[in-house]
């Protein structure tokens, strides 16, 4: 038997070329308006000016920046390894959402074009069984990109890093920048691995509605992505009422971050003189909490279903 | 020797439409057979069972297995073209090559790419660029190239210029068609490929209608054209059709010794377009002299 499954995953990001280039648009993005704003810092005019506070006309900086600013530089390395911390966390949140909308419009097509213009013919013309097919497009969206944004989350995180590095050589406020610690950079690494994956299993169940929905729909599979999630709700209320389908979906969709039970005094930084520690901060994410609630394994459940069920409908369904 | 395609009372419906009312099909290796209807006869749901693509009641056997069950494994020494069509757009030429290397046990990479330098096909360029015919022809050289023992056609030269058309069947022939090899193949320009059938299946309203070899058409049908005073004596022998020719009758006989019928005018075996025209037309209704198989 031969192996066909890079093959298949291949095929996937010859057809949707945005699974590739938006994120790299994207991250070029954000790279080009960090760079910027790392840039625009106004060191030429004394970094010990800026802290002091002695020139305070030509430095748009208030006095209690300026406090935050002296603190800041004070911190033990421990605290100041929270701001490459939340640095990295908003680098991961940021290409974690675009790719979410990303993987939305990969999957509601990635099983509906092929009908829409009979390539289905072909590819069913070729020895691949329908469940590697179904499977390959699942793995893009739940493992490959995945694995992707984390990479490419680190990839920014080491470029602005040395941007910043290099902008703050020589200055004072160097002293804000945390060491370059492996440690602490695969202990981002860990976090970013644990939040992915308990996030692909959490919405496992909504990729696996979208996958239905591709082989399924004759026609309009956005509308019916989007309408029946906003349309069954309103439904409800008018004629019964009652909100179970808003709680239900409500809790599908933020349930993961409920579940995690962030501790907000981790998140706290810079009010009070607070800085936290980077352990809090990393240790914030309560992630057991998710692998060990029942939800999150009966929506695996339910993903699964939906996932044999799409297999059996481009197997079987014959609307060419 | 095991049939390449057995199928016994093959049945399908689409709701209350009935789309095969029962079709037995014996195909042996090394034919090439074409299966001829007008259009709504079945064909393409007949290619579509034998494919494993579409749910169907009765015993159908391909290269013994069954394609309701065992359609990956079928799918290896079976190849197909439906029509011109069917190739993504977004596709590269050189992608499709990597492609079908990369999943099929039974491709020869290099005898597809030597097929494409053969024609003007670019390998960086997209199926959406390339002409009909082109599309035609790169999905031919990657059939071209895999060592199937059932290739299946359905109306593969669909909308392309006569050229290509006659390319397409060429290439097929000489490049692929062998002893161990067997063609299905659906088409409306049956003229253009009569030549090349070995068997042909006539199918209408889901039944099929004639299912013969070629080498024995000619014994078991005839056409006459009486001389004038010999009409009625043609008649009287029970012609299955007749049509009117430049004023002259034209009669089909089946099972009549071409022998018994020479004296009575001129004789030759019909061609398959006029059995085509003859069977697929209901007993008795006109039929205009240039009318050609739909």
């Amino acid at each position: 038997m031969k192996t066909t499954f890079p093959m298949l995953i291949r095929r996937e990001f010859w057809e949707h070329k945005s699974l590739w280039i938006a994120p790299l648009v994207w991250v070029g993005l954000i790279l080009f308006f960090s760079t910027w704003g790392v840039i625009q810092l106004p060191l030429e005019h004394g970094a010990d000016a800026l802290v002091s506070g002695q020139s305070s006309d030509q430095m748009h900086m208030s006095e209690q920046d300026r406090e935050r600013l002296r603190d800041a530089m004070k911190l033990p390395e421990d605290r100041k390894q929270s701001i490459f911390a939340f640095s990295f966390l908003a680098f991961f949140g940021m290409i974690s959402v675009f790719m979410t909308i990303v993987v939305f419009f990969y999957l509601i097509d990635c099983l509906y074009t092929e009908r829409k213009d009979r390539s289905i013919l072909f590819w069913k013309s070729l020895p691949i069984s329908d469940s590697n097919v179904v499977l390959s497009k699942l793995a893009v969206a739940m493992v490959v990109v995945p694995i992707g944004v984390i990479a490419l989350t680190a990839v920014t995180q080491i470029l602005i890093y040395i941007v910043v590095s290099i902008r703050l050589h020589g200055s004072v406020m160097s002293a804000v920048l945390p060491d370059w610690s492996f440690i602490a950079w695969l202990r981002s690494q860990a976090v970013a691995l644990g939040m992915m994956l308990g996030g692909v299993l959490w919405y496992a169940p909504i990729a696996g509605y979208l996958l239905l929905l591709s082989s399924w729909t004759k026609n309009k599979v956005f509308l019916w992505a989007i309408l029946p999630p906003i349309a069954l709700p309103v439904l409800e209320k008018v004629f019964l009422k009652s909100d179970y389908v808003l709680e239900f979906l409500g809790q599908r969709f933020t349930g993961y971050i409920q579940l995690m039970k962030l501790d907000p005094n981790a998140f706290e930084a810079g009010n009070n003189q607070h800085m936290p520690a980077v352990s809090e901060v990393y240790n914030a994410f309560h992630l057991s909490n998710v692998f060990l609630s029942a939800e999150m394994w009966i929506g695996v459940a339910a993903a699964a279903a939906m996932v044999f069920a799409t297999i059996r409908i481009r197997r079987y369904r014959d609307d060419t | 020797m095991t049939a390449i395609i057995e199928a016994r009372g093959l049945t399908k419906s689409y709701g209350s439409t009935q789309v095969l009312r029962g079709i037995d099909l014996n195909v042996q290796p090394g034919r090439i057979v074409g299966l001829i209807g007008p259009n709504g006869a079945g064909k393409t749901t007949a290619i579509k069972a034998i494919l494993g693509l579409t749910s169907f009641d009765g015993e159908l056997k391909v290269l013994g297995l069954d394609p309701r069950t065992e359609r990956d494994r079928l799918m290896e020494e079976v190849c197909f073209i439906a029509d011109v069509a069917v190739l993504p757009r977004w596709l590269k030429v050189s992608q499709a090559v990597d492609f079908v290397a990369g999943v099929h046990p039974r491709f020869d990479r290099k005898r597809a790419e030597e097929f494409l330098t053969k024609t003007d096909i670019k390998l960086d360029s997209r199926v959406r660029q390339l002409s009909k015919g082109m599309v035609t022809q790169l999905h031919l050289a990657l059939i071209l190239a895999i060592d199937a023992k059932l290739l299946v056609l359905d109306e593969p030269t669909l909308g392309l210029d006569l050229l290509f058309r006659r390319s397409f069947y060429d290439n097929l022939l000489n490049d692929y068609f062998d002893k161990e090899r067997t063609i299905l193949v659906t088409t409306h320009q049956v003229e253009e490929i009569e030549n090349i059938l070995t068997d042909i299946i006539f199918i209408q309203h889901g039944k099929i209608a004639l299912d013969t070899a070629m080498e024995t058409l000619g014994e078991r049908f005839t056409q006459l054209v009486p001389t004038a005073g010999n009409v009625d004596a043609a008649r009287a022998l029970k012609p299955f059709h007749e049509r009117e020719v430049f004023g002259r009758v034209a009669m089909l006989y089946d099972g009549r010794p071409m022998a018994e019928l020479a004296s009575l005018g001129e004789t030759r075996t019909p061609s398959v377009t006029d059995l085509f025209v003859a069977m697929m037309q209901p007993a008795g209704a006109p039929v205009a002299p240039s009318q050609e198989a739909a």
